[in-house]
């Protein structure tokens, strides 16, 4: 049993469960630390990005675990981070009872979460972060008694007396590597029963494993599929190598060996299940192909579609060749890959392929005349459970934009509370789904910066009030989606940022020289350097300058960019802007002529019959539309719009083209619109948000510099030749598919299977 | 991002293509055929899928290949540049399809049409439209060469004006391996490297 599980429980037991979500991301910080601090122990000594990389997950777990109210983990967490601010700082060299001890309290909040989400008492963290504590102290007397030593000494490099108070190499460490209370030692050797990360991982999957029975879940299998390690060389595709040798051994003992998931087994592999001879067996998750994807195997590499081509290079740069003759330099498309696996588009691909080619068939028989009614039962039957796997496939992959929000009013709230200022957090979001990890792995930055932008940057109601500003700080979340990406801005309306503050902050870190001249931009930018903060002392919320190294690092993990505005006195907005390749949003579908497109419903202000518009002859109509710019008009008002002529605009042929005999397949199909031709009224910004919301609100008063009162929307009126229908539904942003074409937006594949373009009313050419 | 030009129109091709074998493509005889030998993986080989488009016959590097389907439903692609002919599901995911008609000049062939889908590397899966696909084989290294060491100058100059990083010939026959970036490019409207 873990030492988590016998931590006695909190006396007053404030955590409560927590969800799925919380947990994986969680799991993922525990796993990373853990990973981060054996990683410092091999190394023998702590590099910068090592310590970085555990100091992200610390941060980001203590910050979680405060917010979600697990007090307790959260304390052992911040025991943690205390701990690798030390050694970040050169106090303190972790040795194999630091990263035992820090492997423990790790392990601790592991289990804190775990039972969390059972909704079980949470731990007393005292033991642990006393222990945790007594190693700090020790490494401080060390550097102190280090200090004396050397003031002693005069100039003295060595401690000649043998008593270790201070070694050749300047460290510290080994002042206390004997000096252990037994208790400590006792309590490291049970957890150092877990010297194996995986075992350890495993260990507290078993945790999980119990908890995901009583809840039916089960996610954490998810959380180590989420990343997978590369493959080995020579083994691009992750399947088992052919020479007698096989992943996964099955033996019920926890791997020993070296900790990077290789291990040498003894004996024969005899094909029947037999053990190993002399075989290096890869123990980590492997990578599989999807189906149907080209692939490497014995048989040599197999196109679908195209046979198989055994004892030859998939490539010119796998061969003998010099790719460089070939022109052949950068990255190319990994030569073995099936689509990302685990991600939604993966699990999606194959639901949209039975979709696609349902309707063909029905095409088909319908040019056949075929009328049997059995065939249109299957068909029926066949459209049912497609329609049904999809629905399993998004609900599982996708989650809200918005889902994110609560988190965030805790985080806000928590960190209101510790450093009593009043404020308030205003939130505006698209309505859109996007790819679960995507949303997850945004909650992290997006939480640091709001509690970032609370500690940092609203002024407490004094100075507030001083300056003229309301005594209640404001900040404000937007997120929205943007062609191929999402952006999210987080904007306060605090003090702003002081750039002469950050170049001193720099400089007193040595990441740039005294003498570098920076612009107040890439001074801002330093923000997401680790460890560059502007706050005089560390609180308990923030200031250790980890948090923007976190969103930083976040972005550039997503392919994804952040970028900071700030204006002394006014504010600060920070906007992460990350690719999605897929999301779920409302589209209305219209007619023009004989193709079918689409419209993010989010932008569609009203539908107006051609016959209820006044054409005024210069290439603009006058619609009914209130003045708010939603949908109504009911007290008579109108408004004037430059008009868009979808039929021009889109180019769209007299008849359908059917160049190299390839048929448009539903696009030959005339659409039978609801009504006549009519005006989409358009807002061409997306995510303006609805007249009365409170996103309307936030239009008319932003918080932050850069994003100003923007006025009432300028309407666009799309003439189209009818609306089809509007629902939710799958898109896939078109600049992955055939890079920026103007006035196009997505793709989308209608309920019938048919590929449908999403149009950026933004990008369209006005009528005249 | 490479970008092709689509001035590698020329005349002769099909005719001069078709000088070398007896219909213009290849022949189990002239390749190694598939599954020969016993070794997986030669260095010394290259497997290709091969196809053709108006008799001009073409290879891909079968790990460039993510596959060869049939021709899906076409959804046009307004404002899209002109080899792009549409956009069609392949294997669930929207591919952009392209014909090399006629930036090779020549008309297309009645044949089984299929899409050779192309991976590149930024992600964009592009359909190439074909006459005729041929299936895969393994060419030995000795007979690819890249465009500007082609020993016959009108192949040379056919190669170094279209989309292509090398020609491999066996037995005296000829195909022109495409570029997937170059490919990638001819999908991607002026001044849109993105």
């Amino acid at each position: 049993m873990s030492e988590g599980e016998t931590g006695d429980a909190e006396p007053d037991a404030e955590e409560g469960a927590v969800s799925d979500a919380f947990v994986r991301e969680n799991r993922t910080h525990v796993r990373s630390l853990s990973e981060a601090l054996l990683a410092m122990e091999n190394g023998g000594e702590a590099d910068g990005e090592r310590v970085d990389e555990a100091f992200r997950a610390a941060h980001s777990l203590k910050a979680n675990c405060q917010v979600a109210g697990l007090d307790g983990a959260a304390t052992v967490a911040h025991a943690v981070e205390d701990l690798l601010e030390a050694v970040r700082a050169g106090r303190l060299r972790l040795e194999e009872a630091e990263v035992d001890e820090a492997l423990g309290a790790v392990e601790v909040v592991g289990a804190a979460i775990d039972r969390a989400r059972g909704g079980r008492p949470g731990i007393d963290p005292g033991d642990r972060v006393a222990r945790l504590r007594a190693a700090l102290d020790r490494a401080d007397d060390a550097a102190t008694a280090a200090d004396t030593a050397g003031d002693t000494a005069g100039d003295a490099a060595t401690d000649t007396t043998g008593n270790g108070a201070a070694d050749t190499d300047g460290s510290t460490a080994e002042a206390f590597d004997d000096d252990l209370d037994p208790e400590v030692r006792e309590a490291l050797a049970a957890a150092s029963d877990y010297d194996d990360l995986d075992a350890l991982v495993a260990a507290m999957d078993d945790d999980a494993e119990e908890f995901s029975g009583l809840e039916g879940g089960g996610a954490f299998d998810t959380v180590v599929e989420e990343d997978p390690p590369s493959p080995p060389a020579g083994d691009p595709d992750g399947d088992s190598p052919d020479d007698g040798t096989r992943a996964g051994a099955a033996t019920d003992e926890p791997p020993a060996g070296p900790r990077n998931g290789t291990t040498e087994l003894d004996g024969t592999f005899d094909g029947t299940g037999g053990p190993f001879e002399g075989a290096a067996v890869d123990l980590v998750p492997r990578t599989v192909a999807a189906p149907g994807a080209v692939r490497e195997d014995e048989d040599g590499i197999r196109v679908p579609g195209a046979g198989a081509a055994v004892d030859a290079a998939p490539t010119i740069a796998d061969s003998s060749l010099d790719a460089d003759r070939f022109g052949v330099t950068g990255r190319e498309v990994p030569p073995i890959r099936g689509e990302s696996p685990g991600s939604v588009a993966e699990a999606l691909a194959p639901v949209r392929s039975l979709t696609v080619e349902r309707r063909r068939l029905v095409a088909v028989l319908d040019e056949l005349g075929v009328e049997d009614a059995r065939v249109r039962d299957g068909l029926a039957s066949l459209r049912e459970a497609t329609e049904g796997l999809g629905e399993s496939a998004a609900v599982g992959g996708l989650r809200p934009v918005e889902d994110i929000v609560p988190e965030l009013e805790r985080a806000v709230e928590f960190a209101a509370r510790q450093t009593e200022t009043a404020v308030r957090l205003r939130t505006a979001t698209t309505p859109v789904a996007l790819a679960r990890p995507t949303v997850e792995r945004l909650v992290d930055p997006l939480v640091h910066l709001v509690r970032n932008a609370v500690d940092h940057g609203i002024e407490p109601p004094g100075e507030r009030g001083a300056a003229g500003k309301p005594r209640q700080g404001t900040v404000t979340v937007r997120a929205r989606r943007e062609g191929g990406d999402l952006v999210v801005s987080v904007a306060d309306d605090g003090r702003g940022i002081d750039p002469d503050e950050l170049r001193q902050a720099a400089v007193e870190r040595g990441v740039v020289a005294d003498g570098d001249r920076l612009s107040d931009a890439e001074a801002r930018d330093l923000l997401f350097e680790a460890g560059i903060t502007t706050a005089d002392e560390a609180s308990e919320v923030s200031g250790r300058g980890v948090g923007m190294d976190v969103v930083a690092h976040v972005a550039e993990a997503l392919d994804g960019e952040v970028s900071v505005e700030s204006t002394l006195g006014e504010g600060t907005t920070v906007r992460l802007r990350v690719p999605v390749s897929i999301a779920v949003l409302g589209v209305t579908f219209v007619a023009v002529r004989h193709e079918t497109y689409g419209v993010p419903s989010a932008a569609v202000r009203s539908v107006v019959p051609v016959d209820d518009a006044t054409d005024l002859g210069d290439g603009r109509v006058r619609v009914p539309v209130d003045e708010d710019g939603g949908a109504g008009g009911a007290f008579g008002a109108t408004r004037e719009c430059p008009v868009v002529d979808l039929d021009d605009a889109l180019s769209v042929p007299s008849v359908p083209p059917s160049d190299y005999g390839v048929g448009t397949g539903a696009t030959d199909a005339v659409p039978d619109p609801d009504g006549g031709p009519a005006y989409l009224v358009v807002d061409p910004a997306p995510t303006r948000p609805e007249a009365g919301s409170v996103a309307a609100e936030l239009d008319d008063d932003d918080g932050g510099p850069g994003a100003g009162d923007e006025g009432p929307p300028e309407l666009l009126a799309l003439r189209c030749d009818g609306v089809l229908d509007a629902y939710e539904t799958l898109v896939t942003p078109i600049r992955g598919t055939v890079g920026e074409v103007p006035g196009l937006d997505a793709v989308a594949v209608r309920d019938a299977g048919q590929a449908v373009v999403l149009l950026d009313p933004s990008g369209l050419p006005e009528r005249g | 991002m490479p970008r092709a030009s689509l001035s590698w129109h020329m005349e002769e091709v099909g005719e001069r293509v078709a000088d070398g074998g007896s219909d213009g493509g290849w022949t189990g005889d002239q390749l190694a055929p598939v599954g020969a030998d016993e070794d997986a993986g030669d260095p010394d080989r290259v497997a290709l899928v091969r196809f053709q488009v108006g008799g001009f016959p073409l290879a891909a590097e079968a790990g460039h290949v993510a596959r060869v389907s049939p021709v899906p439903e076409r959804t046009r692609l307004p404002g899209a540049p002109d080899p792009v002919v549409g956009l069609g599901y392949l294997g669930g995911v929207p591919t952009v399809l392209l014909t090399l008609h006629e930036g090779l000049g020549v008309d297309p062939d009645p044949g089984d049409r299929r899409v050779v889908v192309l991976r590149t590397g930024d992600d964009r899966p592009v359909g190439v439209l074909a006459d005729d696909a041929d299936g895969t084989v393994a060419a030995p290294v000795d007979g690819v060469v890249p465009p500007d060491e082609v020993a016959d100058p009108f192949a040379a100059e056919t190669a170094a004006n279209g989309p292509f990083r090398a020609v491999c010939s066996v037995d005296g026959d000829r195909a022109y391996v495409l570029s997937p970036p170059a490919v990638s490019a001819l999908a991607v409207p002026d001044g849109d490297g993105s």
